[in-house]
């Protein structure tokens, strides 16, 4: 544990590094994120001048839910895209065994060798969001912003874990370079409250790709509007995914057979 | 036929079987990019709830379902990736090869773009209708401007696709080309009208909208095919579609000359 927390610590240092020769990337990047944030509000105000609620959640309600999803778009950013987007080509063009031939979880190397720090930003504009709103609810009450971090750190879990396994398909499917992007179908949903969709999309986003617990429950959770069943729903499909995509990930490396002829 | 047109003709057949040829290796690619589109189909559900207990903004509920079925149908057939292609190519000197045939690249990325519509026709149509049928939405169409909808959307392919043409030529000077990509799509998304009508907007913040090239992408087309334009407004929405593609055009021809001026100085 303790080396993989170094070599996690090493990882970032030299992320850092290289994306130091693109500094240029640093200005579009802030530029993209103003942007991201600008259309976002854009919508919502949209909405609000015309209706008082969106599936029962008030303005403020709903600025902090758009708070929590720039949060997660910012984890897909920086975390997932560089990493696991990376998979299906490791896979195609067989560099996939200098991944299985270092000493450590191939897993691990996968998921976290790069990291695109110019893309954190949009967390801090989504926490401030998100801090916004609870101001204009129930207030920063320690135990809101408590489970409300742990509820995004469940979130966190099961986003990671449903791109690992969709990206793990690249084993046996090979030319699928953007699998990743079939989330994002079910993904664009979580800015908006699973409540303001029809009934059987709301099932398919809570039982079958379950962005509810991604966004919108970390997002009841900071402004008072959380139910002991979706919390706890929430930790255990973290648990769950994350367990099942391990078993995936080592069935997937078992039927590895590199790219050479 | 006489002879440079039999060849543009033979030049056309290959380049189409060719890329569809490539299309067909990478048939899942192309689902799920098309099924990666479903944002249209969001704004449409989360709109129409909204119109639930009456009409928002002058919109009953089936009048956003009929509308953003028309946006998604926008957004799927004028589909374009042109930008990461192009500027790579541009990058690591592999335009060098294209350049030896006998053929501006243009004609090539634009047979890809032509088969990736092609296979969407037989799956994009029946889906849209058969969400016009179940919303209600269907009586909310003008059945007769149809020919004028294809019209707008040729004008709105034209655009977007020579508006990405030059901006994936950029990458001649600088290798951020991919990064403006980005914003722009944002600016296209909202502008266009892809999120929420513009009609929903104060009007002078319309008026501005209705000068930038984003209207005439999605929202100009999807309100012929609604019946929402008079025959002055329709007209010069044409225009404006016309003005604007033979901006992108020009833009696309000097970046592509002076791009290539400085491609043969640099060397690959």
């Amino acid at each position: 544990m303790r080396r993989y927390l170094t070599l996690l610590r090493i990882f970032v240092a030299n992320s850092l590094q290289l994306e130091l020769e693109y500094r240029a990337n640093l200005l579009i990047d802030f530029v993209s994120s103003l942007l991201g944030f600008a259309s976002g509000l854009v919508v919502i105000y949209a909405m609000f001048s015309n209706a008082r609620a969106i599936g029962g959640w008030s303005l403020p309600e709903a600025i902090a839910l758009f708070g929590v999803f720039m949060i997660f778009e910012a984890f897909i950013e920086v975390f997932l895209y560089p990493n696991l987007g990376k998979l299906p080509d490791y896979v195609r063009t067989g560099n996939m065994d200098f991944m299985l031939l270092k000493p450590l979880s191939s897993q691990f190397l996968v998921s976290f060798r790069y990291f695109n720090v110019w893309r954190a930003p949009d967390a801090i504009v989504g926490s401030a969001l998100l801090g916004y709103g609870m101001l204009q609810t129930g207030g920063l009450a320690p135990v809101s912003i408590g489970l409300a971090a742990i509820m995004l750190l469940a979130g966190a879990v099961t986003t990671y874990a449903i791109w690992c396994m969709l990206t793990t398909t690249a084993f046996w499917w090979v030319r699928v370079s953007n699998v990743m992007e079939l989330f994002n179908a079910f993904f664009v949903a979580g800015r908006f409250p699973v409540t303001a969709f029809p009934t059987w999309v709301r099932v398919i986003l809570t039982f079958i790709v379950p962005i509810a617990f991604i966004t919108t429950v970390p997002a009841s959770a900071a402004v008072g509007r959380l139910d002991w069943p979706m919390a706890l729903g929430s930790l255990a499909i973290a648990a769950g995914f994350l367990l099942l995509s391990h078993l995936f990930w080592r069935r997937a490396v078992a039927s590895y057979t590199s790219a050479s002829s | 036929m006489s002879g440079p047109l039999a060849r543009r003709w033979r030049l056309a057949r290959v380049l189409l079987s060719v890329t569809l040829a490539a299309f067909i290796e990478y048939r899942a690619e192309v689902l799920i990019w098309m099924i990666a589109g479903t944002l249209p189909l969001i704004m449409m559900f989360i709109w129409m709830g909204l119109a639930a207990n009456g009409p928002v903004g002058g919109y009953a509920a089936a009048d956003f379902a009929a509308y953003f079925l028309l946006v998604f149908i926008l957004r799927q057939f004028t589909v374009c990736w042109v930008v990461q292609p192009l500027s790579r190519e541009i990058r690591l000197g592999e335009m060098s090869a294209r350049l030896m045939r006998p053929l501006d690249p243009y004609w090539t990325f634009v047979a890809d773009h032509m088969v990736a519509l092609v296979m969407r026709l037989p799956i994009v149509p029946p889906v849209v209708l058969l969400g016009l049928l179940l919303t209600g939405a269907f009586a909310k169409l003008s059945l007769a401007a149809l020919p004028l909808f294809l019209v707008a959307i040729v004008g709105a392919w034209l655009i977007r696709f020579n508006m990405h043409y030059s901006l994936g030529l950029v990458a001649f000077w600088t290798d951020q080309a991919t990064s403006f990509e980005g914003l722009l799509f944002t600016i296209y998304m909202v502008f266009g009208g892809a999120l929420f009508p513009i009609s929903l907007l104060p009007p002078t913040a319309q008026e501005i909208i209705a000068l930038t090239p984003f209207s005439y992408m999605i929202g100009f087309p999807v309100d012929i095919m609604l019946g929402k334009l008079s025959t002055a407004e329709m007209l010069r929405g044409f225009g404006m579609q016309a003005v604007w593609t033979l901006a992108f055009i020009g833009l696309r021809h000097l970046t592509w000359r002076q791009g290539l001026k400085r491609y043969s100085a640099v060397g690959a």
